[in-house]
């Protein structure tokens, strides 16, 4: 990081592994410039007492300061310090524009140098102009921005804000906040937490995370589901996710109420305790409440757009919507399209599961000249239909029969499954605290307080001290505060509740100022000899949920080229057994375990080779036997297995004519 | 989105009480009071309340002008 990203770069949001510090997200007060003329600039400097380069004579050359537009030299000038300061106040005033910054260097060991940026690009950000120690900002422009008379292009129009680029930053000496000016202070800062971008924004308490924390809930703040438009019944979103109950988080920053994420939330503040339950929530997983998730916590909708067009073909040949019938080619089998209607596609509201046909298409055959000139007419149609993914289920939720650009009648179908908690779905608290669904529990099972309290979440104490997200027990108590008192807690970034106010407002309502609580096994109904540390915690759910994931494959598909197993969910693939795992094999001298891995479950393939010039041979049908034609009655073929990947390396290197030849001994 | 029937940790009803909250509050009233007098002592009902958006009522607009004109959602 680079000290000009104070107020321009976020310091925390950025991606992990290999964008990271490449991707980069704006602060948000920051704005970047858009161009000035450079010619209205230059008429401005020249009658100001610029000399222009050319007409410099060596007097003015040696002893006056050099002045750059855009990192062009355009003359010289007598008097750097008065050019400066005329420039600022003009730009103050309105006479130029606001665009421009100038920044003035004067070092021992070179001459002045005046910089005048009025190009695109630069990012700038807003300060508060300080003159003679007194802050340009007074209570009479707030109160009239309150009122809603001044906006703030006002306040940069009477020469109260004025935008900064990283190159005149090096002018100006910025004071923290209204308390810390003093007569030194040219400019005052708006406020310290506008340095983070949106989504470091919305933690509570950042400063009190170890800051990688803060950069990975950055990171996930963006996987989080919410409702991410009010018109989602309308779109077609290839996938989208809707969360059923969405809160706000009691726990606010400042920025939230700016950003609008008060109005689409996209978490839920959920009761957590942190204490270990039946070794369940090892390895940052989280223990559920059963009965919270069988109310409402944690259910999201997944929506899905199935697509069709009925495209045409030369020949007049075209896609047809309807129900394929039996002797069609590729056609599945009838259950497959129980659910059409009529016209092809499938009724609302049916329930469907993967492979079911959503659409029903038949598509004229590709390639149709190749078939005249066989004598046999290709077949007619084959089927081309739509079906749900295999993996997936769902009910049909919305039809959209339109047209296509080129006027063909398009066919959307969006497909809703409610994903409802389940063991494996990805939960992450707001300062890095990620973990899965490890164990949903029974509430009668769970650890309860003498007030009925019973928590929803449960969280390992482990996940604690390598962290350090201290963040995390702040917004708990503060949470805790928030819900006792009936007014939300303010945890923005270096303005927030004090840890003090927090302990001494839990005193007044009756907690512990630990905010822990007394509370009683469920299962053996002893009291915990340690009070639990419990409160309330924004958490949300990301759309990494396990039904998305799960796989699994025994035999199935294979690809075309290298005839191993084929790579996906979607595709039915099999897991790759990489070469990491080949070294572990080997390690443990388990060899036919690494055959069987290799070539029995991949491609195994048999090659006829003739011994005698150890290239490939063939089956020739007449003759019904293998020959070699290079050494036609010398030949000796021998079969031998190999995997197909390396019969394929040897053909692809038959094609650089190069000519690999197999030496074959006799098996030991 | 519409106001849970219960509270998702002890399983109080609170959807009754939504409408009668959710009135006070924007009349001025403070929330901590209404809680109180709505009879929400535990902080996990209390929650409920008061973090809860009613988006639903910016969906159903949606829905509303689909039916007026025949289109979308039935």
């Amino acid at each position: 990081m680079h000290p000009t990203h104070w107020g321009r770069l976020c310091p925390n949001e950025t991606p992990e592994g290999s964008n990271c510090g490449l991707v980069k997200n704006l602060a948000l007060s920051a704005c970047i410039s858009v161009a000035v003329n450079v010619e209205k600039v230059r008429q401005v400097l020249y009658p100001m007492g610029v000399t222009p380069a050319p007409d410099s004579n060596r007097e003015l050359r040696l002893s006056g300061a050099k002045i750059f537009i855009n990192g062009s030299l355009i003359g010289h000038h007598p008097y750097p310090s008065e050019l400066v300061s005329e420039l600022r106040d003009r730009r103050r005033r309105g006479e130029i524009s606001s665009e421009i910054n100038v920044a003035h260097f004067k070092t021992m060991d070179r001459r002045e140098e005046i910089y005048v940026n009025c190009d695109e690009g630069r990012v700038r950000r807003p300060l508060i102009i300080v003159e003679k120690g007194v802050s340009m900002l007074q209570p009479e422009h707030v109160e009239k921005i309150r009122s809603g008379e001044w906006s703030w292009e006002d306040l940069v129009k009477n020469a109260i804000i004025e935008y900064i680029d990283a190159e005149e930053e090096e002018n100006i000496y910025v004071a923290l906040n209204l308390d810390a000016i003093s007569p030194k202070h040219t400019h005052v800062e708006l406020s310290s937490y506008t340095i983070l971008g949106i989504c470091a924004s919305l933690i509570p308490y950042p400063e009190h995370n170890q800051s990688p924390r803060n950069s990975y809930e950055a990171a996930m703040a963006k996987q989080a589901l919410g409702v991410y438009t009010t018109n989602f019944i309308y779109r077609v979103d290839s996938r989208s996710h809707v969360l059923h109950y969405p809160q706000i988080s009691i726990v606010k920053t400042k920025p939230m109420e700016i950003l609008g994420y008060n109005h689409r939330p996209s978490g839920q503040n959920c009761v957590v305790a942190i204490i270990s339950f039946e070794g369940y929530n090892m390895e940052d997983a989280l223990v559920f409440n059963k009965a919270s998730i069988e109310r409402g916590l944690g259910r999201s909708t997944f929506f899905r757009i199935y697509e069709a067009e009925s495209r045409q073909y030369l020949g007049g040949l075209k896609d047809r919507f309807i129900i394929p019938e039996a002797g069609i080619r590729g056609f599945r089998g009838e259950q497959y399209y129980r659910l059409l209607e009529s016209d092809g596609i499938v009724s609302l509201e049916a329930s469907t599961v993967g492979g079911d046909v959503l659409i029903g298409r038949i598509s004229p055959p590709r390639f149709l000249e190749e078939y005249k000139e066989f004598e046999v007419k290709g077949p007619s149609m084959r089927d081309t239909s739509v079906d749900v993914r295999q993996s997936e289920a769902g009910i049909v939720d919305d039809i959209f029969i339109t047209e296509s650009n080129e006027g063909n009648k398009l066919v959307k179908v969006r497909v809703r499954d409610q994903r409802i908690p389940e063991l494996g779905d990805k939960f992450a608290s707001r300062h890095g605290q990620k973990g899965v669904i490890g164990m949903i529990v029974p509430q009668e099972d769970m650890p309860f307080a003498e007030s009925g309290i019973v928590p929803d979440i449960i969280v390992n104490p482990h996940a604690i001290p390598s962290r350090m997200t201290i963040g995390q027990f702040l917004e708990s108590m503060a949470g805790k505060m928030a819900a006792a008192r009936g007014r939300s807690a303010d945890g923005t970034p270096f303005v927030n509740e004090k840890s003090s106010e927090i302990k001494q407002t839990l005193k007044d309502y009756g907690f512990s100022h630990t905010g822990r609580e007394v509370f009683y096994s469920g299962i053996t109904g002893e009291k915990f000899v340690a009070d639990i540390f419990v409160g309330i915690v924004y958490y949300q759910k990301l759309h990494h949920m396990v039904s998305d994931k799960v796989h699994a494959r025994a035999r199935g598909q294979v690809q075309m080229l290298t005839r191993q197993p084929t790579e996906g969910r979607a595709r039915g693939g099999g897991l790759r057994f990489g070469e990491m795992e080949r070294d572990c094999l080997i390690g443990h001298g388990a060899a036919m375990l690494l055959r069987d891995r290799l070539l029995e479950e991949s491609d195994k393939y048999l090659l006829y080779v003739c011994e005698n010039c150890g290239y490939i041979a063939y089956f020739d049908i007449k003759r019904r036997a293998y020959v070699c034609r290079i050494c036609e009655d010398d030949a000796q073929i021998s079969p031998v297995v190999i995997s197909y990947a390396f019969k394929l390396l040897l053909q692809e290197l038959m094609s650089l004519c190069v000519a690999p030849k197999l030496k074959l001994t006799e098996r030991a | 989105m519409i106001i849970p029937v219960r509270c998702f940790t002890c399983g109080k009803v609170i959807g009754d009480k939504w409408e009668d909250f959710a009135q006070r509050v924007k009349e001025g009233d403070d929330a901590g009071k209404v809680l109180d007098d709505l009879g929400l002592t535990r902080y996990c009902c209390r929650r409920m309340l008061l973090s809860h958006v009613e988006i639903i009522d910016e969906i159903i607009k949606f829905y509303e002008v689909g039916r007026k004109q025949q289109i979308g959602p039935p």
